[in-house]
């Protein structure tokens, strides 16, 4: 019990401190060049007695090691530490802040003249700060089912009155009708197709013009149409999957695996080539793929992909955010497909991913998401505790 | 179970229980009483009022009805709004903004990008906009690294005037009723970009003091009051919400007058007050007491001025004064936490031997005819560079009016302590802006700099 306890303790402190911003950045450097700028102000090194003092929100350890290294720098530089009563020069140095840089501060008494340095680094977007956005996902419950559900998507695009719903299973295609805003089981059409087996069956269905659209299995392409009953018809087929709704981008399905071979098409694609990837969010000018390997990369152009550090779930998409048009990068959690997941929407900075939201939890994992055709929502597919499946519509909104 | 087990039991729910969160969705409909001192006798977008309750209603108003290109949310991160994209170029000289189309005003008609180009060119003079292959190119002959959070500002809200002299915008609420001095009527737009507020309607009246506001929402006259932090919550189940100190409290003197010329004069006034006492018993804690302009939560610098009282030098300065003459000072009659104060600075100059006779005026209508005055400054921007120069526009500093953007923290630093040296400005302390809510009022938030957002809030209905 012992043992236990202690490992949770640890468990927690080394969550603690692995969330401290001061520890994501190297304080050392910035320590260095504070010293060497408190050295440049004054004329010459001296016997001197330093005192210091955090005003700001960084940690006691990240202090200990800021003082540290302050100390070790102005010895180096020639400074003698001494007693307040034994030293000519007294230093007393305020790591203070602002709303978005640390300051710090060097009082620098000589005598009766005083001179002074300020020093300004960035200070990391904190949890708390990220979240100021105040931006919240938002999850409507589309459908359920006892049997896996693989993609869902809307005949019409959005959720209106008489609006279509279409949910693709592993052999049948289920369509819903949206009335007095409950979603009400139409038609179950079956694919009329041997059911293909997969440890980790994958599927995509997306609208097409007018009442139609397109199913995709693994080596299967279906089209169908929603008119008085819902009609479909499949053939065997290697085409390239739309990755969202909006079909502008394409992908080849590695039909034997359960992800996308790397290869692309769309406009101005042909020829792309990345690593093989579970899914993809795609920007304006950047798109961030789930790599096979487990990490998810920052694709720019023709440039070389850059990893983002954070290590998310196989699931991405994304969407703009309602609430001021920027763009966010939905990603679940990088836990067991047996672990309860969340939904968590970013803001991507440059190569960093910065939380936008808090996280969306839903009690089992979400093994799907693909953006919606206007590019405002994603669909995601959750499985539940309880073995059911469920299509949710996942949407960025103002507020908590 | 052990009591270590239970406790980390208990510290591990504990941290289970803070990230899960229970949500509402919010309602639509309802009326917004809300009840402000600051009076507007004109709508004017005027940005350097030194009236900092006419400044902040004026701030809140212009919020609700007109959009910037951008705003920043509460860490100071710039976010889209009427600019959907922006970059620079030219070492940030130039700045394209790619605005967002199909934008109706409350006029119902679409806002053209070149109104957005008129609005902005009159509030910046110094800076050189056109629309250029479909985005709108702010040019300047000097680099503008805080570009976005300038356009955030108040100031740079794109309004424009109506027949009657109303702002016309394309925010969440249209100015339906303007009384001047007496009540402005806001109410919600239905057609605005980013979807109809939740509210149908804001009533404000204002030049309410602080005492009616909090008798007013005692007796559920209203919704929303402006508080006052040195006092006890009006009701027991009102909610208080506050900005972070965001109004600079300072005295300033009128050097053209004789009695104000002598610096050890001044001085001596400086080294007499007792910021400690005035913040814990007059303040009751409330706000931070300071010898700074910009609050140490802009700055980061503000520790480095040095506000202790130092009775013995005051007196010392004193002694070698030609003339001892007593001095008028001058407060907000309509400020009761101004008075305390005025008349708590009094006493420690007399400790000094420094005769202070304090009155009562209404600043907002005229400037007063005194020797020195105690102020109120409402810091609209947490950028250092642009507070510190708006600092300086409304107290005519001209070394901080000047004070270009992209400035090291040290310049900015060196900058306000040149600007205080002559101690013909002392500031004080900094306060908060503090607000009393009823409790069925939702998803109201304030900013560090005070700054509201109306479009969230919404109001439950009475069971």
């Amino acid at each position: 019990m012992v043992n236990l306890v202690f490992r949770w303790t640890m468990a927690i402190c080394c969550f603690l401190v692995a969330c401290d911003p001061a520890f994501s950045q190297n304080l050392g450097p910035a320590a260095d060049q504070f010293a060497s700028r408190i050295t440049e102000r004054a004329a010459t090194p001296a016997p001197v007695f330093l005192s210091l003092k955090n005003l700001s929100s960084l940690s006691s350890q990240a202090v200990s090691e800021i003082r540290e290294e302050l100390l070790r720098q102005l010895q180096a530089q020639g400074w003698k530490l001494k007693k307040s009563e034994d030293a000519e020069v007294a230093i007393s140095i305020s790591l203070a802040e602002n709303l978005r840089d640390y300051v710090w501060t060097a009082e620098i008494a000589n005598g009766n003249s005083r001179d002074y340095v300020l020093y300004e680094m960035p200070r990391p977007a904190s949890p708390t700060a990220s979240s100021g956005s105040r931006t919240s996902l938002s999850r409507t419950l589309l459908a359920a089912s006892d049997t896996p559900l693989l993609d869902a998507t809307l005949l019409e695009g959005k959720a209106v009155e008489g609006a279509h719903l279409l949910v693709l299973e592993a052999a049948a295609v289920d369509l819903y009708i949206l009335q007095a805003t409950r979603w009400q089981f139409v038609q179950r059409q079956p694919l009329g197709r041997e059911a293909i087996s997969a440890r980790d069956l994958r599927g995509r269905i997306v609208p097409d013009v007018g009442n139609s659209f397109d199913a995709f299995l693994p080596g299967t392409h279906c089209t169908g149409v929603v008119a008085s009953s819902l009609s479909i018809n499949c053939r065997d087929s290697d085409d390239p999957w739309p990755l969202s709704d909006d079909r502008r981008t394409l992908a080849f399905y590695a039909g034997s695996r359960n992800y996308f071979n790397g290869v692309l098409s769309g406009p101005g694609l042909q020829g792309s080539n990345i690593d093989p990837f579970y899914s993809m969010a795609i920007f304006s000018v950047a798109s961030v793929y789930s790599n096979v390997d487990g990490r998810a990369r920052l694709q720019q152009g023709n440039r070389h992909p850059v990893l983002l550090g954070e290590k998310w779930g196989s699931a991405l998409a994304g969407i703009q955010n309602a609430c001021d048009a920027s763009e966010l990068l939905l990603t679940t959690q990088g836990s067991d497909f047996t672990q309860p997941d969340a939904i968590t929407a970013y803001h991507l900075v440059g190569p960093d991913a910065v939380p936008a939201t808090d996280p969306l939890a839903f009690a089992g994992p979400v093994l799907s998401l693909k953006t919606s055709a206007d590019y405002q929502q994603a669909f995601a597919i959750v499985g539940t505790n309880s073995g059911r499946y469920e299509a949710y519509l996942i949407a960025a909104r103002c507020g908590a | 179970m052990k009591p270590i087990s239970l406790l980390l039991v208990a510290a591990l729910n504990f941290f289970c229980l803070a990230s899960a969160r229970a949500a509402t969705r919010p309602r639509y409909g309802g009326t917004l009483q809300m009840e402000a001192r600051g009076v507007l006798t004109s709508l004017d977008t005027q940005s350097s009022d030194s009236y900092a309750d006419r400044q902040a209603l004026r701030d809140r108003v212009v919020s609700a009805v007109c959009d910037r290109l951008v705003t920043l949310d509460n860490a100071g991160n710039p976010h889209a709004s009427l600019a959907s994209a922006w970059r620079s170029e030219r070492e940030a000289r130039s700045w394209y903004f790619t605005l967002l189309s199909g934008v109706l005003l409350h006029s119902g008609s679409v806002l053209a990008p070149q109104l957005v180009v008129t609005a902005l060119s009159g509030a910046n003079p110094n800076w050189h906009i056109r629309m250029q292959d479909g985005e709108m190119l702010i040019q300047s002959d000097l680099a503008v690294t805080n570009m976005l959070a300038q356009l955030a500002q108040t100031r740079n809200a794109v309004c424009i005037r109506g027949d009657s002299g109303q702002w016309i915008g394309t925010g969440p609420f249209f100015m339906a009723d303007f009384q001047p001095g007496k009540s402005i009527q806001l109410r919600a737009f239905n057609d605005c970009w980013r979807g109809r507020p939740f509210l149908d309607r804001i009533d404000i009246e204002m030049g309410k003091s602080l005492s009616e506001q909090a008798s007013d929402v005692e007796l559920g006259r209203t919704n929303v009051v402006e508080a006052d932090p040195t006092q006890p919550k009006v009701q027991s189940t009102a909610v208080v919400s506050a900005s972070a100190p965001d109004e600079l409290l300072a005295l300033v003197f009128s050097t053209s007058r004789p009695a104000a010329q002598d610096e050890k004069l001044r001085e001596a006034i400086a080294k007499s007050i007792d910021r400690s006492a005035i913040f814990q018993v007059l303040l009751r804690r409330q706000g931070e007491p300071s010898a700074s302009l910009l609050p140490e939560w802009i700055s980061g610098y503000a520790h480095l001025f040095n506000g202790a009282q130092d009775l013995a030098a005051a007196r010392q300065l004193h002694a070698e004064l030609t003339s001892t003459a007593p001095l008028s000072l001058a407060y907000d009659a309509s400020d009761a936490i101004a008075k305390l104060i005025a008349e708590r600075i009094a006493v420690n100059a007399r400790e000094a031997g420094i005769i202070l006779q304090t009155y009562g005026e209404v600043l907002a209508a005229r400037a007063p005819n005194a020797d020195l005055k105690l102020v109120r400054i409402r810091i609209d921007s947490p950028d250092p560079a642009l507070a510190l120069a708006r600092v300086g526009e409304i107290l005519t500093l001209p070394s901080l009016q000047k004070i270009a953007n992209g400035q090291s923290i040290e310049n900015l630093y060196l900058a306000e302590r040149e600007a205080l040296k002559d101690y013909t400005i002392i500031p004080i302390a900094h306060l908060s802006e503090a607000f009393s809510l009823v409790p069925n009022l939702h998803d109201w938030s304030i900013s560090s700099w005070g700054s509201l957002r109306f479009d969230d809030l919404w109001i439950e209905a009475a069971p």
